[in-house]
């Protein structure tokens, strides 16, 4: 039981920060607590599928020569997939701060409930 | 000719990505409209040229570069797709035609060629989603679809639009965090990316030990895709951000954005899950359940909207509720069905927002009723356009809806395990659609409030889209049968590969 | 009632529709805000507390779901995992053949899988215009004479010594991409930061006086369409049968590999133009 456990680590542990991170961006009402948890959460998945990409005993796949063999290096389409997701990644965040910092500019606040307050005020005044 | 057809979708996603580039160098306005809509124009002709190739010669696979099939990446094309990447580019610069004078009254000159750019990524997004053969590339092409239709509502600029586009990619990033999971999921159980390889992957795996994660996997994926098309626990986004937005936004994303994603889960279902290995994982039980109840609550919450472009997006959850009901029915009919509802109430929903949107016009841009109550004879042909909209969604004979309801009917009549229930709220939400649009067409067509006076513009291209939109509307209520069948035809082949 | 209501016109209800899961009571008592938080301090609603703990149990759930569906799955490190296929075996024995790269994963996300690459360099540019969109000016502000901004003696005279060597190796990493670990991306990365290091240290004034915003766009829109010219002619190409890629070259040497050495360059000025305007976005906010 410990032994899985410990075999499985890199999971447990990218799924506990999957879930914290979720938590975050969904419950919290401070709007950059909310981009730090949307951060956890997809660094998270990183996590996953890096460690999907892992065999043991195997080197990154800078290929020696023409006609390597494939019992020695690892599998190079984790690492691209990884690699498309930050760059994903970095693009939601940077729109969701500029959102914030336009939110913050028009209404003063960071907490989104007072934020969707007032904003409910504008609609019904309209 | 056929090996340069099978370039077109390529060229199509290609060709709208360097139009948007273009519209951001060149800073006017006048010219990024129309670099778009000859763009649009010129993808949807291609559609059209992939839709008749590809019911002569059967569905092709396109290979990107030299390398085939589980090394390279492909795109592949049936009918099916050609259809939908000919009618959702084309709704798309419709809405944008008909909303045009709300769009350059509300969003300042210099934020429009950023705003027109990101209609054109936004375009090139959908068809990379309906054309691709690999997850990993749906899942970029999702995340460029969410930035860019995040752009579409936060360009106005105002308050409540940025609070709207907030909420909206908050839910667009819970979605795609679970896709991605689903994928990763998916990804180490079976090693591959492309559908058709995946395919063959899980018939193979499903009966052994990897029966739990597959089914895990689907079901993120599916959670994932139905937060972004806003099914029923999840659609609390939608309401406002179809609401705040410009009218051409709201119309672009009501009708094409959020079936985009609809589509891909029936490529999904059809193509990688085959529906043997859907339905022992009870998968459609779900969607059943899920899209009554936002048919129910959708409609039930529209009733008593007083801004009348927030009722016409509960409208949008309710039939959203519809396609997933359809689809949940378990059936191929049943997805032919959704398929025929997605068509229809992508311009169905267009015609409805850009009318909203020019009667508002004529009342100073207000939105409630009580301003609205009149205003159709002021821009008659406005409210003849949402008239013939709400008419459709309730289902009456010789309009576009009639066709899916009828369609809806008839494959819960084949499937035979909810005949009952279906029919029951199937009579239950036209009740409840005519209930919410029948006032509210009768409100716009009363006598306006004394000492009221309305603006007459005239507006060109509103007539033009919407003129189009009726026509497609009324061939669409008479001849649904044989569009049905060609419907049936391209979702068959979706299953055959 | 509602319906007679309605035709007349009078109904004014409105109702809330904003979740409330995206308003719920932070149980955290000593927040420090920016703002004042009076209003929050001693709102303890007992169904928010509810609500609270049933999203943790929903969390712990779906971590346990995960735990045992990874359970079902290949062990971490396993040489028997699906990942280990035929499609990755021929990526490691046959991409120096194919693509001429020596780094596999540049072989693989530029030749097997460019169309990915393709879709994220667009993320990137979609993000760059929404944010430009956004945070963009209606009237650019004059420059106050290109003076120096910060006075921090210690970064500039840092930044003075370390700035080529930055540069420098960013652009090693951006053209050394198909040889060794390195690429697009991260060379990108790191001249983007080394821009956002000159920005902070010499003031971000001087920097956008050259590098404005029009000027990121226009380089970014033109490695954007190269990259998608290439590709285009590769793909149609391809599909027409011929190769017509240029010659791989010499294995190891910096010119070989077809087209990768062009698409990291693209890429690499898209990703470090992506970062600098998200930083030069906001750091002309503050001035």
């Amino acid at each position: 039981m410990i032994n899985t456990v410990i075999e499985m680590r890199y999971e447990i542990a990218s799924f506990i920060l999957f879930a914290i991170g979720l938590i975050c961006l969904i419950t919290d009402k401070h709007l950059i607590k909310k981009i730090i948890g949307a951060g956890i959460m997809d660094s998270a998945l990183f996590l996953y599928l890096a460690a999907g990409g892992y065999t043991a005993g195997r080197v990154a796949p800078i290929l020696a020569a023409p006609g390597a063999d494939p019992g020695k290096y690892i599998s190079p389409v984790p690492s691209g997939l990884v690699l498309t997701g930050i760059v994903v990644s970095v693009s939601t965040l940077a729109a969701l701060l500029a959102l914030t910092y336009s939110l913050n500019k028009k209404y003063g606040t960071m907490m989104i409930d007072e934020i969707i307050e007032k904003a409910k005020q504008e609609v019904k005044d309209s | 000719m056929t090996s340069f057809v099978n370039n077109l979708p390529m060229l199509s996603i290609f060709l709208l990505t360097i139009n948007a580039l273009f519209i951001v160098l060149i800073k006017k306005t006048e010219i990024s409209r129309i670099l778009l809509y000859v763009s649009i124009l010129l993808v949807s002709a291609f559609a059209v040229l992939i839709t008749i190739s590809t019911l002569n010669n059967g569905a092709f696979v396109y290979v990107l570069g030299h390398f085939p099939a589980p090394w390279g990446n492909e795109l592949r094309a049936g009918p099916l797709e050609g259809v939908m990447s000919t009618v959702l580019p084309l709704v798309v610069a419709l809405s944008l035609m008909g909303g045009q004078s709300e769009l350059l009254a509300s969003v300042s000159s210099k934020k429009l060629p950023g705003y027109y750019a990101s209609v054109s990524l936004l375009t090139a997004s959908m068809l990379a989603i309906i054309y691709t053969n690999d997850i990993f590339t749906a899942y970029v092409f999702i995340e460029i679809s969410a930035i860019t239709a995040c752009a579409t509502v936060a360009a106005r600029d105002d308050g409540k639009s940025t609070v709207a586009t907030i909420q909206y990619l908050v839910y667009g990033i819970v979605g795609s965090g679970f896709l991605l999971l689903g994928i990763a999921i998916l990804y180490r159980s079976t090693g591959h990316l492309l559908m058709s390889s995946l395919r063959e992957s899980i018939a193979k795996v499903f009966t052994g030990t990897a029966r739990l994660p597959i089914t895990v996997s689907f079901a993120f994926i599916a959670l994932g895709l139905a937060i972004k098309s806003a099914l029923f626990p999840f659609h609390n986004w939608l309401p406002w951000a179809h609401a705040v937005a410009p009218t051409g936004s709201s119309a672009i994303l009501s009708g094409t954005v959020i079936k985009v994603y609809i589509i891909l889960l029936i490529k999904l279902i059809f193509s990688v899950y085959s529906f043997e290995v859907c339905r022992q994982m009870h998968i459609f039980e779900v969607f059943f359940v899920l899209g009554l109840l936002g048919m129910t609550f959708g409609s039930i919450r529209a009733l008593y909207q007083s801004n009348a472009k927030r009722m016409a997006a509960f409208s949008s959850v309710a039939q959203v509720g519809y396609i997933y009901m359809a689809l949940g029915l378990g059936t191929v009919g049943g997805a032919v069905a959704a398929c025929l509802q997605i068509l229809v109430h992508s311009f169905t929903k267009a015609m409805i927002f850009s009318s909203i949107g020019r009667l508002s016009e004529s009342v100073h841009h207000k939105l409630d009723w009580v301003s609205l109550r009149g205003s159709a004879r002021s821009v008659p042909f406005a409210g003849i356009v949402f008239t013939l909209g709400g008419l459709s969604l309730c289902g009456i004979p010789t309009l576009a809806g009639f066709g899916v309801k009828y369609a809806i009917a008839q494959s819960a009549l084949e499937g035979q395990s909810y005949f009952l229930l279906s029919m029951l709220v199937l009579g239950a939400s036209s009740v409840l659609n005519a209930l919410y649009y029948v006032p509210a067409i009768l409100n716009v067509w009363n006598r306006p409030q004394v000492g009221e006076e309305h603006i007459k513009v005239r507006d060109m291209g509103f007539l033009l889209s919407s003129s189009i939109f009726i026509l497609l509307n009324i061939f669409l209520g008479i001849y649904f049968v044989p569009v049905l069948r060609f419907v049936a035809e391209g979702v068959n082949m979706l299953g055959s590969f | 009632m509602f319906l007679k209501l309605w035709i007349d016109g009078d109904i004014s209800t409105y109702d809330e529709s904003y979740s409330p899961l995206l308003a719920m009571d932070d149980l955290d008592e000593n927040t420090d805000t920016f703002d004042s938080e009076s209003r929050h301090v001693g709102k303890k609603n007992p169904s928010h507390r509810i609500l609270y703990f049933a999203v943790i149990l929903a969390g712990i759930v779906l971590v346990s779901q995960l735990i045992l569906t990874s359970y079902f799955m290949p062990r971490f490190a396993s040489p028997d995992s699906p990942v280990n296929n035929e499609v990755t075996a021929r990526y490691v024995k046959d991409g120096v053949r194919d693509t001429g790269a020596i780094n596999a994963v540049s072989g693989m996300i530029f030749d097997y899988r460019a169309f990915d690459t393709f879709g994220e360099s667009t993320v990137l540019f979609s993000a760059t215009v929404f944010v430009l969109m956004l945070l963009g000016r209606s009237k650019p502000k004059k420059s106050r004479g290109l003076s120096l901004k910060s006075n921090d003696q210690m970064l500039r005279s840092t930044v003075s010594v370390f700035a080529p060597f930055i540069t420098v190796f960013g652009v090693y990493l951006v053209l050394n991409g198909h040889l060794s670990p390195g690429g697009g991306f991260a060379g990108g990365t790191v001249l983007g930061a080394m821009l956002i290091l000159i920005s902070a240290a010499y003031g971000h004034a001087r920097v956008s006086a050259f590098l404005t915003s029009y000027l990121i766009s226009l380089l970014m829109s033109f490695a954007l369409l190269v990259y998608a010219l290439i590709k285009a002619f590769a793909f149609v190409s391809a599909a027409v049968g011929e190769n017509l890629l240029p010659v791989h070259g010499n294995i190891g040497s910096i010119y070989s590999a077809g087209f990768i050495l062009p698409l990291n360059i693209c890429v690499g000025i898209v990703v470090s133009l992506t970062v600098f305007a998200f930083y030069s976005a906001f750091a002309a906010l503050d001035e």
